[in-house]
């Protein structure tokens, strides 16, 4: 067994560090253009609203009857208020507020995430 | 081959139940950051590894992964498929880099390999199952944590090893 921080760890940890700093620059790039709209995606449907022009709060019902996620639109942002989930990740994700950027509640089978104009694109370009 | 298989199920047993231990205790702990855990079971799947070998740590790996599914009531539940998922795959991956570059490598950077995997995975595995979502802009910070995650969990197996092996120098090297 060697002994720690081998030149091969240091490779490793240094290729997953520059993948992911390369990736996160790469993002912020993408989404300088302002946020325009924030999607809800739940199990069956897709909830779209234009920003800042639908501020306030909305209700959606988690999968498998779980109950109810309120989900709070202010302006630019986009937060996840309450979810029926037990580890709840997606309200801790806290305040969305760049293009691009999404809240995942998965055993609610909920996805909030936020829309720019055009340069945020791609994110949707991969999927659709 | 008597004794030698007892070590190992002896082994296999104690390294399960501290797996189940610190998998329950960070279950509990707070976290550091909403979609970070340190993965200190993770430690004893290692140390499993290292000192028994590949079977001894998928034994290990399945047990925490049932029972603490079970235990924390995730068993058959959507995260469950995902961390359950995520452990397999970056297990294997560590299994494969400790047979191929155990030279090269040293427990922590097996355990920085196995974290990245295991975070990629969650990412692909929560993918499907929220149906072509695109997650994938989580992965750098997912990544990040992984690293630091790692070299934790790998610090702490190296030493548990070096230290079990003082213990029991009859052990045969691997």
């Amino acid at each position: 067994m060697r002994k720690p921080f081998t030149t091969g760890d240091l490779a490793v940890a240094a290729g997953v560090l520059l993948v992911s700093v390369g990736q996160l620059l790469w993002q912020r790039e993408s989404a300088v253009s302002k946020v325009t709209s924030a999607t809800i995606q739940e199990q069956n449907a897709r909830i779209h609203r234009t920003l800042p022009a639908a501020a306030g709060t909305l209700t959606v019902s988690a999968a498998d009857g779980l109950g109810d996620l309120r989900i709070e639109l202010d302006g630019s942002r986009a937060r996840v208020l309450s979810a029926p989930c037990r580890q709840q990740i997606c309200i801790r994700t806290g305040w969305l507020e760049r293009a691009g950027e999404v809240a995942v509640c998965v055993p609610s089978h909920v996805v909030l995430r936020l829309h720019g104009e055009g340069a945020d694109a791609w994110l949707d370009g991969v999927t659709r | 081959m008597i004794t030698a298989n007892l070590r190992v199920l002896t082994r296999v047993g104690l390294l399960a139940a501290t797996a189940l231990i610190l998998f329950l205790f960070e279950s509990a702990a707070p976290r550091p950051l909403p979609w970070m855990r340190l993965g200190l079971g993770n430690t004893a799947v290692l140390v499993a590894l290292l000192l028994a070998g590949a079977p001894a740590a998928m034994g290990v790996s399945l047990i925490k992964i049932l029972v603490g599914g079970l235990l924390t009531g995730a068993l058959a539940g959507p995260t469950f498929a995902i961390s359950g998922g995520a452990g397999v795959a970056s297990l294997l991956v560590m299994i494969v880099l400790h047979h191929l570059l155990s030279a090269q490598l040293s427990p922590v950077g097996i355990s920085v390999a196995g974290a990245a995997c295991h975070q990629l995975s969650q990412i692909a595995i929560a993918s499907v199952y929220l149906g072509h979502s695109n997650l994938w802009t989580l992965a750098p910070l997912f990544l990040i944590s992984g690293v630091a995650s790692g070299v934790l969990t790998g610090m702490i197996a190296y030493f548990a090893v070096h230290r079990l092996r003082q213990i029991s120098p009859a052990e045969p090297a691997r």
